[in-house]
């Protein structure tokens, strides 16, 4: 019983100190964004907002077209994580379970393409996304993400992929499985985690990408995010309250999102699976 | 797997019909990409001309206000030929870098009346005598002060850095407080910080300095190197300051932290803002300097330069014309605190009423000077910054710094 | 199935992505390479012209390259290796949460889900020396004498690695926490039969099984540990020996043009991290064999 307790201690205090890293600095943002702009320099300081007020949110809405930023990179981080997947889960199988011949140098392929420095590249996409008459859409921004979100897709689904009992799909293609329906029906929802995982950092990735969103677009209504958080500071002058406001209100919706997703699908695909 | 292949196509027509696309119309379009403008004042502007303009249509195109942004933005567009954006706003050392290029064209001859323009504002936007942008608006750095230290003490406004110095130490030091706060961080504010101190002790980095007497030069930027480290040596300014860039800098004297400050116009409004400690007790005046010298102010602020690569550069001009015009600086100065470059617009009633403290700045804005115009500036700004961070650092020594930072300045400016 | 079906249906499969990388990668990519054989500055047109190998002699002779990739490595080599050990601490605990664990999971994600930029000026807020919220605690706390200068000349390399730790620690957390979800619990299970400690466990059993995850998730941060820019251009510059090869590259092909030895060293870097990508694998042995 002792033992029981240290151990329980030990774990809770673990727990804690990784749950206030990872939230203290979005705490003191939530806090900059609903107090007046300098209370921040306060001393001693006031460990919650002093009065709180809502001047720094309305100052969001007010200025920029800042819902339909949020909208646009909603937009843009959906469509490259399903486009990655979409194209990254069928390689993924294909190196994890068939026999393909060059495996090592497919894996390096995508590889160097994650190695490659993305300032250089900004340049020739430019051009090329100029030619196509994309810039201002959304897949002047999707395709080359999901070029630089390929290569970790690929690696995460094919380790996942191998981790997997080759049983199962062996069995289910004796009962006249085709491969899809194997795939779909077995594998995918073993791999939920490593999917979700996967689709987890492609999205966040797409979300936060700043270089190639400045420069593939250039009216109000098709900036994303990040720009349009740039978009905020005048020239000498940073409105971190109003920033700290905009970034919370950014911020929330992806990780509510993240949770609900992460309860219901992945955790319904895996339970369904086991039972 | 077809399941997977319709989803990314799905994925592909999705996009192709959910992009923005542009509202298609007769008119001919003119794009004007500039730093946003949080007043609003530069997008009122627009609409007005468009109202007034029926056949044209001008789009703002806000970019990011910060220098570098932009930079790395048009230097994009420009080299892929670009022919959408007609109109780029240029920070004023920037005008040789794009004419060298040939991504900016020369103006018409006697498209501005020059005498109507402030002088350095004027200097920036020439490149090898020809005139490349028109003036939009201006900076300089200053020096703030706390008017009710200073007087409680009986000390006058210090005019030379020893008297500079004095005050730091008698009025500052007892209270606990910072003496002096300026740009330290390595960026290009510490260059227009160094070259102030450079001027103020009769230095210079003149091309012809630099390349023909290159030990004067030495001489020149050795000393102001000592000054700056006698800063920090004697604790007038904090150790931290080699970290600061505006804000840093501006939080510690709005925050009634620090006695002097260098910095740009704009500290003025957020001064006397609200939230201010320091409302209605901070003063402006020039740079000090040495006994026998006089400090000059580096300019700052931008212009704005036609595209070689516009398709309406007939329209594009007539639009510039408005937005550099005397009304345009009168409503952005009015909105937005905006400094013009049109010596008038110093004079006008309105324009005072809105900033009262332009008035103040008339006498710095006497003794300005650009920054080293050459189409190699990227590079010799990195150059000063490094030499100078390193000094103050104290990882090399102010000769060696000087002598290396001459040395291979010369070198470009003989390329 | 039988092998000719597999193999066609593998090829269908990998051809998408093989496709997609290919008709969009390979133009950014072999461009660099074409030119840096050449002399090509965007300002100065009427310079340019074929170089052969002298950017490369450039390149050997240039001592801020190596300098840049001496603070490169070290950058790499401390944050990763912290972000490991992190990481999988963070993992190992948050693998034994059974209630609130969606909660758990999403306060992970926090930092890796601030934009670089807000968090970097967060960063650079909470550590001014005089009046950042650090300082002040340690100065309550009565921890400290004189202001520290988190970003000066003796700090700013260990600030910046902290501040990469906390922002990238949760993206190896997450990937080995999939990693530790997916070991089947019947492993686990027969250990306990076996009566084996948890010390034996987690070295026998679980380190194994988690060795690919925990090569990926180092792959992938030392690739763009390598490649850091936005983090430390924003906090100090890359003044006080934090210049990583990233902000040169961006000062040459940005700042100054000069888009012939930008894309040199671009070469080389790729170069570089492709050779240290191919050593880490064969030294983790891993390439996706089914186990």
């Amino acid at each position: 019983m002792r033992r029981f307790r240290g151990k329980t201690l030990w774990l809770w205090v673990a727990r804690g100190l990784l749950v206030v890293a990872c939230l203290f600095p979005l705490y003191w943002i939530l806090n900059v964004a609903l107090s007046s702009p300098n209370a921040l320099y306060k001393r001693p300081l006031d460990y919650f907002p002093n009065p709180a007020v809502s001047e720094n949110f309305r100052a969001v809405f007010e200025v920029n077209q800042f819902p339909r930023n949020i909208a646009n990179s909603f937009v843009v981080a959906s469509l490259t994580t399903l486009l990655t997947l979409a194209l990254g889960a069928p390689a993924a199988y294909a190196l994890a379970r068939l026999k393909v011949k060059r495996k090592n140098l497919i894996m390096a392929l995508f590889l160097g393409i994650a190695i490659f420095p993305a300032i250089g590249m900004i340049g020739p996409l430019y051009l090329g996304m100029a030619r196509l008459g994309l810039i201002n859409r959304y897949p002047a921004l999707v395709l080359p993400y999901t070029l630089l979100s390929l290569p970790l897709a690929v690696w995460i689904l094919t380790h996942f992929f191998s981790t997997l009992p080759t049983s199962l799909e062996d069995a289910a293609m004796v009962d006249g499985c085709t491969p899809a329906r194997a795939f779909f029906q077995i594998i995918l929802p073993l791999a939920a985690p490593g999917v979700f995982t996967a689709a987890v950092l492609i999205f966040i990735f797409a979300w936060n990408e700043f270089l190639f969103a400045l420069i593939l677009t250039s009216t109000p209504e098709s900036r994303t995010v990040p720009v349009a958080l740039a978009l905020f500071a005048g020239l000498h002058e940073l409105p971190w309250a109003t920033i700290a406001a905009a970034t919370v209100v950014s911020v929330l919706p992806v990780l509510a999102l993240v949770a609900l997703f992460q309860k219901r699908i992945v955790e319904g695909l895996t339970s369904g699976v086991e039972q | 797997m077809r399941t997977m292949t319709a989803v990314a196509l799905c994925c592909l027509a999705a996009m192709s019909l959910v992009g923005c696309s542009s509202q298609e119309s007769g008119d001919i379009q003119i794009v004007f990409a500039a730093g946003n403008d949080p007043s609003g004042a530069t997008e009122a502007l627009v609409d007005e001309y468009n109202a007034a303009h029926p056949g044209v249509r001008v789009e703002f195109q806000a970019m990011p206000a910060n220098t570098d942004t932009q930079h790395d933005a048009y230097v994009t567009y420009l080299s892929a030929r670009e022919s959408s954006i007609d109109l780029y706003s240029l920070d004023v050392i920037w005008t040789a870098e794009f004419a060298r290029a040939g991504w900016i064209v020369a103006l018409p001859e006697g498209y501005i009346r020059t005498d109507e323009f402030l002088d350095g504002p004027l200097a920036s936007v020439t490149y090898k005598g020809t005139l490349y942008a028109v003036p939009w608006f201006t900076d300089a750095g200053v020096l703030y002060y706390r008017k009710d230290l200073l007087e409680e003490a009986g000390v006058p406004v210090p005019e030379t850095w020893t008297d500079f110095r004095r005050a730091c130490r008698e009025i500052a030091e007892p209270r606990g407080m910072d003496g002096f706060v300026w740009q330290g961080a390595r960026y290009e504010g510490l260059v227009c910080d160094f070259l102030e101190f450079l001027w103020s002790v009769g230095g210079t980095l003149d091309e012809a300095t630099v390349v023909e007497r290159p030990a004067d030069a030495e001489r020149g930027v050795t000393e102001a190197l000592g000054l700056m480290l006698s800063f920090l040596d004697s604790g007038i300014s904090p150790a931290g300051v080699l970290t600061y860039k505006e804000e840093d800098s501006r939080r510690l004297f709005t925050e009634g932290r620090a006695l002097f400050l260098r910095n740009w116009p704009y500290v003025w409004s957020v001064a006397e803002g609200e939230g201010s400690k320091i409302k209605g007790l901070a003063g402006i005046a020039p740079l000090p300097h040495v006994e026998g010298q006089t400090s000059y102010s580096t300019i700052g602020g931008w212009n704005i330069a036609l595209s070689t690569y516009s398709e309406h550069p007939d329209e594009a001009l007539d639009f510039l014309r408005f937005i550099t015009g005397e009304r345009s600086m009168k409503e952005r100065a009015i909105e937005g605190g905006y400094l013009p470059t049109l010596r008038r617009t110093y004079e006008d009633a309105d324009v005072l009423a809105a900033n009262p403290h332009f008035a103040s700045f008339s006498e710095v804005f006497q003794n300005t000077r650009n920054r080293p115009r050459s189409p190699h500036y990227p590079r010799m700004s990195d150059i000063i910054q490094e030499n100078v961070h390193r000094t103050l650092t104290y990882e090399i020594e102010p000769a060696t710094a000087a002598a290396d930072m001459v040395r291979e300045l010369a070198e470009i400016m003989a390329e | 199935m039988n092998a000719r079906q597999r193999a066609r249906l593998a090829f269908w499969l990998l051809a998408p992505a093989l496709t997609f990388v290919v008709v969009l990668g390979a133009f950014p990519v072999l461009s660099q390479f074409a030119l840096s054989f050449t002399k090509f500055n965007l300002k100065f047109a009427d310079e340019r012209g074929f170089a052969g190998l002298s950017n490369f002699a450039q390149l050997v002779s240039d001592g801020v390259f190596w300098q840049d990739l001496g603070h490169t490595a070290y950058f790499t080599v401390v944050s990763v290796g912290l972000e490991l050990v992190l990481g999988l601490a963070a993992a190992l605990v948050l693998n034994r949460v059974l209630r609130g664990r969606t909660a758990m999971n999403s306060s992970l994600m926090v930092p890796w889900a601030l934009p670089t930029v807000v968090a970097a000026t967060m960063w650079s807020l909470l550590l001014n020396d005089r009046i950042g919220l650090v300082n002040s605690v340690l100065e309550r706390l009565g921890l400290m004498g004189e202001p520290i200068v988190w970003l000066g000349p003796r700090l700013a390399m260990t600030s910046v690695i902290l501040a990469d730790v906390w922002k990238t620690t949760p993206f190896v957390a997450i990937i080995l926490l999939a990693g530790l979800k997916s070991i089947p619990n019947q492993y686990y299970e027969a250990a306990a039969l076996d009566g084996a400690g948890r010390w034996a466990v987690f070295r026998s059993i679980t380190l194994p099984l988690l060795k690919p995850f925990i090569a990926i998730a180092v792959l992938f941060r030392t690739m763009d540990a390598f490649r850091v820019f936005d983090l430390i251009w924003v906090l100090t510059g890359g003044a006080s020996r934090t210049e990583t090869l990233s902000i040169y590259i961006y000062r040459v092909l940005f700042r100054y043009g000069d888009l012939g030895y930008g894309s040199t060293m671009t070469v080389a870097l790729f170069v570089i991290v492709f050779v240290l990508s191919l050593g880490l694998i064969r030294f983790m042995r891993i390439s996706g064999e089914t186990r």
